[in-house]
């Protein structure tokens, strides 16, 4: 039993991290993370879910930095408590503070960052090895105009890339977002294809997914000694992805121009060199691809194509 | 033109390109004029079926290696007209011309002394082409 007990203890350490060799939080993630997964077609849900585990992660450290740190004072203003004791702990104590204390500084940083240096750059500044057409054919940009009045969203600056390589992607630069198209993309996709490549950039604005990735993004970062994370903030990535194809498809009435247009990208996608990512880009219709599938923050074309088909016949 | 891979086992244009390139390539020394993404896909797919987004892709690449040209349109859409920079000939002279570089530089004298051996062995012809040449270059040095 005894060894049971310390098997255990040692898997939470490994999974949760060096903070909390508490049973509760393996049985609570384990129990979300069973959620998360269930709720297979509520994306919103997911999302929920798994925020949800990474700020309980988050308290969760908090908590003990803090009890530790009251046993600590305890120890230095009584003299009746026990030292053997605290010797156990002190390591503990001193870690855990320790990394606390960097990944909190790193998390302010990176919002910081983010929000007051990199959001401000200018498209050109941000991307630099991209060469960018500033002007967008008027076209295009009465698409983004009604489809934006349709998510009843702040119309977002419209640029082309000029690059052969099928790409769309959404950055916020210059304090306002903007929906990079390639020429690629047009010239291979006709105008309804288009027109659902649009509403998924701007169903990402819609739902707010900057917000959300930043908010798992900082996640990551101020809980990085906990291995889970490197895993759920990936899994948030991809169920963002999902939803904005489902609010695309509603915006426009309908999946099969999604569907025929993600069809098409599938076949490049192996091909394609890498396309921006990074914090400050909401998305790229063809991502990178991660050794792992669940490290990657894009999931399969496929799997996508499924799951619009999947919603059409309901 | 900027060659990256060279893949030793493999033949003809596959030498310097990767498979897909040169059949698109290939087909675009064909074509006369130049010609847009959604047309030349049409003609590609007669012979080898490939998606409008693939032939994008590859011509794309095409072009980040100085191979072939675009001038991008307006009307109708954006889109990109392409065309070869350069004739199978002059891409073969450029492929061999940057592998005997390389040998020559850093292999100097087995690289001649291989060559003078290997002339003429396999087609006597080469050894009128290779004697003519020097000839001229005695000639040149008078």
């Amino acid at each position: 039993m005894d060894l049971i007990l310390r098997y255990l203890i040692f898997l939470s350490w490994v999974v949760i991290g060096p903070s909390g060799p508490m049973l509760w939080s393996v049985a609570v993630t384990t129990v979300g993370l069973f959620g998360a997964f269930t709720l297979r077609r509520s994306f919103q849900g997911r999302t929920i879910v798994l925020l949800a585990i990474l700020g309980m992660m988050f308290t969760e450290s908090l908590l003990f930095v803090l009890a530790s740190s009251y046993v600590d004072s305890l120890r230095r203003t009584s003299t009746h408590f026990a030292t053997a004791s605290w010797n156990h702990l002190s390591i503990l104590h001193t870690v855990n503070v320790g990394v606390a204390l960097i990944g909190g500084f790193a998390a302010i940083c990176t919002v910081l960052f983010i929000t007051f240096r990199k959001s401000r750059l200018e498209m050109s500044r941000l991307f630099p090895r991209l060469e960018l057409l500033e002007d967008a054919p008027v076209q295009i940009k009465e698409t983004v105009k009604r489809i934006a009045g349709l998510a009843g969203v702040a119309s977002p600056n419209v640029c082309l890339v000029d690059s052969g390589v099928p790409s769309a992607f959404t950055v916020r630069a210059n304090r306002r977002f903007t929906v990079a198209l390639s020429v690629g993309l047009l010239e291979s996709l006709d105008d309804k294809e288009t027109e659902a490549c649009i509403a998924h950039e701007i169903s990402h604005l819609k739902n707010r997914d900057f917000t959300v990735r930043l908010l798992a993004t900082l996640c990551k970062v101020a809980l990085f000694v906990k291995p889970l994370s490197y895993f759920i903030e990936p899994a948030i990535y991809r169920a963002r992805e999902f939803l904005a194809d489902r609010t695309a498809a509603e915006l426009i009435g309908g999946p099969d121009a999604l569907i025929s247009a993600l069809s098409k990208l599938k076949a490049s996608d192996s091909l394609a060199a890498t396309s921006p990512e990074g914090p400050m880009c909401v998305c790229n219709l063809s991502g990178g691809k991660s050794l792992l599938r669940i490290l990657d923050r894009h999931p399969d074309i496929g799997t996508r194509i499924e799951m619009l088909r999947e919603m059409k016949q309901t | 033109m900027k060659l990256q891979a060279l893949r030793p086992h493999h033949s003809d244009l596959r030498f310097a390109l990767g498979d897909l390139e040169a059949i698109v390539l290939r087909e675009l020394w064909e074509t006369d004029r130049p010609i847009s993404v959604k047309d030349f896909q049409a003609i590609v797919t007669e012979r080898r079926r490939l998606a409008v987004t693939t032939v994008a892709t590859i011509l794309d690449r095409l072009y980040r290696k100085g191979l072939v040209s675009r001038e991008l349109v307006r009307e109708g859409g954006p889109h990109y007209l392409y065309k070869p920079r350069m004739t199978e000939e002059e891409f073969r002279y450029a492929v061999v011309d940057s592998v005997m570089a390389t040998l020559l530089e850093s292999f100097n004298d087995v690289t001649v002394a291989y060559l003078a051996k290997r002339a003429g062995t396999q087609r006597p012809e080469d050894l009128r082409v290779l004697s003519k040449y020097l000839n001229k270059l005695r000639r040149k040095k008078e």
